[in-house]
């Protein structure tokens, strides 16, 4: 009998005082908790994630570390070896060799490797810089015209409205040469001068369409943020506007901005090498997967399908691994999802 | 005649010209490609006695349809106004006949007389040829043809020197004020017909190569009150020859039926095996070409003369197991390197010889041993005359030689403290990339010998117009990128191509060449007669390329022809680089 009272008051006991204990310990911690450390600690525990950043961190160093990898093989970018082309085909003598990792282009005897490695410099430049760029222009138009409203947030958003009215590919057809010639000041380029100059046009047309999402996002966000007690509160005791949209409204805008920013990447790595793969887009000597792909797709791809796989599983397996880490970022990032 | 193939490279070439001579590579079927065969010279031979009507194939089956697929279309088929490869080989061989025509007799090209009886009578000062007309020779639509009705379309060829060719306003009388009658009315003093008979060309200079012109399409015979005044008169043009026109859809489609009102007792350059022809124009060149090779269905009797791709070469190739449905010869252009001699001077022009990496260039273009041959000389080796002689260092093959180059280079006062610099127009625009990737490779190239090169990209449809400037702002790869003659002389490749006509008229030529002594030399050749000039232009070409060096001779290109194993008797035109299509017949 007293065993088994014992038993249960001690297992009352038991009960009583491990929730107790556990409650305060992880109250304590939630309190100190931010909206992204617990994204953080939920990224850290999902595989998709975890295999998708190694994936994209891969890439990345084979960016960085191209012209050391290149070098390890032997090779130079843009080196051309027409001794190891067949000339009654045009298509290369060789395979993979220990020489040229990926084979040689059809044509010109260019190694291929040099190309998939140096052409994941400008993807991922383009992606990354583009993202961070276009974040920060939605960022600021969608602060302004959600918090300012009136004349500001008419502008805005005619100017929104504006550019989503715009064919988008269409548009960049057309825009392309046009910036290219402005910005070259009319002159005829050498092939050197318009592949660089193409790299900062891309850029900047890509940011141009690229904050419109972000900043109609933000806009409404502000708008109804800006009605919120403790805004209300900074403004009537006078905090200054610029302090307001950073002190005040901004943190709580961290989460879709992270998402916006973390899909938008993948998303730009794509729209260069399509813009490539059509024409308008990166061009000699400048390396570029979309190119690449382009003139793979030729006649020769059946004869010679070495071209065209490594940047085709390129751009397929790093814009995959990109929107499958910014879909689990905005997972952890949305408290209304359980998993 | 305009080549109608886009070449498949920024390579350089912006092509003028084409047309008529003759050699061989004739058997009958499977004439493959030997990548470093012999070029055979053949002579055009005149025939001033031929009958009609043509030896036919003891062989040849009648009847049955060939189909003719590729990847271009004629703009029209007007007669006045055609100058290319594939219209005219239409035109020529099957529907349009003119005061004279070439046949083919054991592999060569013999000229002989068409619509007329002979090849033309000329006057003791040379400036007047007058051809008499068979008679009874009668149109499509059954009606008589007359003498008047040549001289209406020779006329009328001159509303039309925006696409056609030039030759009659340059010779004819009065020809360089003359509009056409559209514009300028009936009255022209360059030619006449004093009756039903007869026509008379009367010329401003003497031209020994008329009766080679009189084979063009812009003699055929067109009634004037047929006439639509615009090229839409071809749509429904009266035929001459064996077959005529049933419908022609620009862009998709050309059918031809047999001719009822063709006598082949009065012509004696072609024959009609077929029931008709079916053209079928803007096909895919790779779906075409691997039907044809399967030759499964209608693909059995096609034929396509598209350049092959390089992904079958190796069946076609010799020995290779499709060797048998291809035939390939010569086309009559000499694809070249065009250099100014006013900019660069002839030292570094020997150097840029040098250092040129033709093979490299070659195979970045696209181009396989069945697409052209080394070239060495200007003027091709099926032209009579042609003089088989070697500038050291210019064989239009190899990889070139910088080391060299460098040496040249230095002797004549560049070094790398002041380096020569070579610019150039290139396409930055291709889409198929090749443009870009032949400029990066030429670039590299001479700037290993040791130039200093500024290529300088524009669009495509820009650089046809940059290059074509004679004050252009470049000094090598002007145009044009080469020539292909319009018949078998040389006197339609050398005054086009270095007189300084060009250059006063605005143009640009072989060097952009404004040089007395050689006009004196082209004045004093063309002053011979056809026989006397062959050699003579064999040595000009010597004498040009050893004391001026303007171009780069780089490639003589090929035709290549493909078809279907029931079609029999494919035999390349060495003056045109297209099939004698009336020469083919089909299993059925």
């Amino acid at each position: 009998m007293t065993l088994g009272s014992s038993a249960v008051a001690a297992e009352t006991l038991e009960v009583g005082v491990d929730p107790e204990l556990s409650d305060a310990a992880e109250s304590s911690r939630r309190h100190g908790r931010t909206p992204g450390q617990i994204a953080w600690d939920r990224l850290k525990v999902d595989k998709v994630a975890i295999v998708c950043a190694v994936i994209v961190v891969f890439f990345i160093l084979i960016a960085v570390l191209a012209p050391l990898l290149v070098k390890l093989e032997g090779e130079t970018l843009n080196a051309f070896h027409p001794e190891l082309i067949n000339r009654r085909n045009t298509l290369p003598t060789i395979g993979t060799t220990a020489q040229h990792w990926f084979g040689v282009e059809p044509r010109t005897g260019r190694d291929l490797f040099a190309l998939w490695a140096y052409g994941a410099q400008p993807s991922l430049t383009i992606g990354f810089l583009a993202a961070v760029s276009s974040t920060v222009v939605g960022i600021v138009m969608g602060l302004l015209a959600g918090y300012l409203g009136g004349i500001v947030d008419r502008v805005i958003s005619w100017v929104i409205d504006f550019f989503l009215s715009l064919p988008y590919l269409l548009f960049v057809f057309a825009l392309v040469p046009i910036v290219q010639n402005r910005v070259g000041g009319g002159r005829i380029l050498t092939a050197e001068e318009t592949s660089s100059l193409r790299f900062w046009v891309l850029l900047i047309i890509l940011i141009l369409f690229g904050w419109i999402g972000l900043a109609r996002l933000i806009r409404g966000e502000v708008f109804s943020l800006r009605e919120r007690e403790f805004v209300q509160a900074a403004k009537v005791i006078g905090v200054p506007t610029r302090q307001i949209l950073v002190k005040e409204i901004l943190p709580n805008l961290v989460g879709p901005i992270i998402v916006s920013a973390s899909i938008a990447v993948p998303g730009y790595i794509a729209a260069e090498a399509t813009l490539s793969f059509l024409g308008a887009g990166l061009v000699e000597p400048t390396p570029s997967w979309g190119r690449t792909i382009s003139v793979a797709s030729g006649g020769n791809f059946s004869a010679y399908p070495l071209h065209l796989w490594p940047p085709v599983l390129g751009v397929a397996l790093l814009v995959l691994a990109l929107s499958l880490l910014g879909e689990s970022i905005r997972d952890a990032f949305d408290p209304t999802t359980r998993r | 005649m305009r080549w109608t193939h886009v070449l498949a490279a920024g390579a350089a070439v912006s092509i003028g010209v084409v047309a008529a001579c003759s050699a061989p590579s004739s058997t009958t079927n499977g004439t493959s490609d030997t990548s470093t065969g012999p070029v055979q010279t053949a002579g055009a031979s005149l025939d001033p006695n031929a009958k009609g009507p043509a030896p036919t194939d003891p062989k040849a089956k009648k009847g049955g349809t060939l189909t003719i697929s590729y990847a271009t279309s004629p703009s029209s088929m007007d007669p006045s106004a055609q100058f290319y490869q594939d219209s005219g080989a239409i035109m020529t061989r099957l529907t349009m006949r003119s005061l004279t025509a070439f046949v083919n007799r054991g592999g060569k090209q013999v000229l002989v007389p068409d619509l007329a009886t002979d090849l033309g009578q000329v006057s003791s000062d040379k400036l007047t040829w007058t051809f008499k007309l068979k008679s009874g020779i009668k149109y499509s639509d059954g009606s008589t043809m007359k003498a008047a009705d040549i001289a209406y379309a020779v006329k009328r060829s001159f509303a039309f020197t925006a696409t056609g060719p030039t030759y009659q306003v340059d010779y004819l009388k009065g020809g360089d004020k003359y509009l056409g009658p559209f514009k300028s009315g009936d009255t022209f003093a360059g030619i006449e017909a004093p009756d039903d008979s007869t026509v008379v060309f009367h010329l401003a200079k003497p031209w020994e190569t008329l009766p080679y012109f009189t084979t063009f399409t812009q003699v055929s015979p067109i009634p004037q009150a047929k006439d639509t005044k615009d090229e839409t008169y071809g749509d429904k043009a009266l035929a001459t020859g064996p077959y005529m026109i049933k419908s022609f859809t620009q862009g998709s489609e050309l059918t031809l039926v047999k001719n009822p009102n063709w006598d082949p007792a009065t012509d004696a350059a072609r024959t009609q095996y077929l029931d008709g022809y079916d053209f079928k124009f803007g096909t895919d060149t790779i779906k075409t070409q691997q039907g044809i090779l399967a030759s499964t269905g209608d693909y059995g009797t096609t034929l396509d003369w598209d350049p092959v791709d390089a992904s079958f070469a190796d069946q076609i190739g010799s020995g290779g197991p499709k060797a048998k449905q291809f035939v390939s010869g010569p086309s009559s252009c000499t694809i070249t390197v065009n250099m100014d001699t006013r900019k660069i001077p002839l030292a570094v022009r020997k150097a840029l010889a040098v250092a040129y990496p033709y093979d490299d260039l070659y195979t970045a273009s696209g181009l396989t041993s069945l697409s052209g041959r080394p070239a060495h000389t200007l003027i091709p080796p099926q032209i009579p005359g042609w003089l088989d002689y070697t500038v050291p260092g210019l064989t239009g093959q190899g990889p070139g030689d910088p080391v060299k180059a460098k040496a040249m280079l230095a002797a004549a006062g560049y070094g790398p403290d002041k380096p020569f610099e070579i610019k150039n127009y290139y396409t930055n625009d291709d889409p198929s990339n090749i443009a870009q990737t032949v400029n990066q490779i030429r670039k590299k190239k001479l700037e290993a010998a040791g130039f200093k090169v500024t290529d300088k990209g524009v669009a495509g449809k820009d650089r046809r117009k940059l290059i074509a400037d004679p004050n252009g702002d470049y000094n090598i790869g002007q145009s044009p990128g080469g020539w292909c003659f319009d018949w078998p002389s040389a006197d339609s490749i050398f005054p086009p191509t270095v007189s300084s006509t060009q250059l006063t008229s605005g143009g640009t030529n072989w060097g952009d060449l404004q040089d007395p002594k050689i006009d004196a030399e082209l004045a004093r050749i063309q002053k011979l007669s056809i026989a006397e000039q062959g050699p003579e232009w064999g040595k000009f070409d010597q004498w040009l390329m050893t004391n001026y060096l303007p171009v780069l001779p780089w490639y003589w290109d090929r035709s290549n022809i493909l078809f279907g194993t029931k079609v029999h008797n494919v035999i390349n035109d060495d003056n045109h680089g297209s099939p004698i299509l009336d020469s083919i017949w089909v299993d059925q």
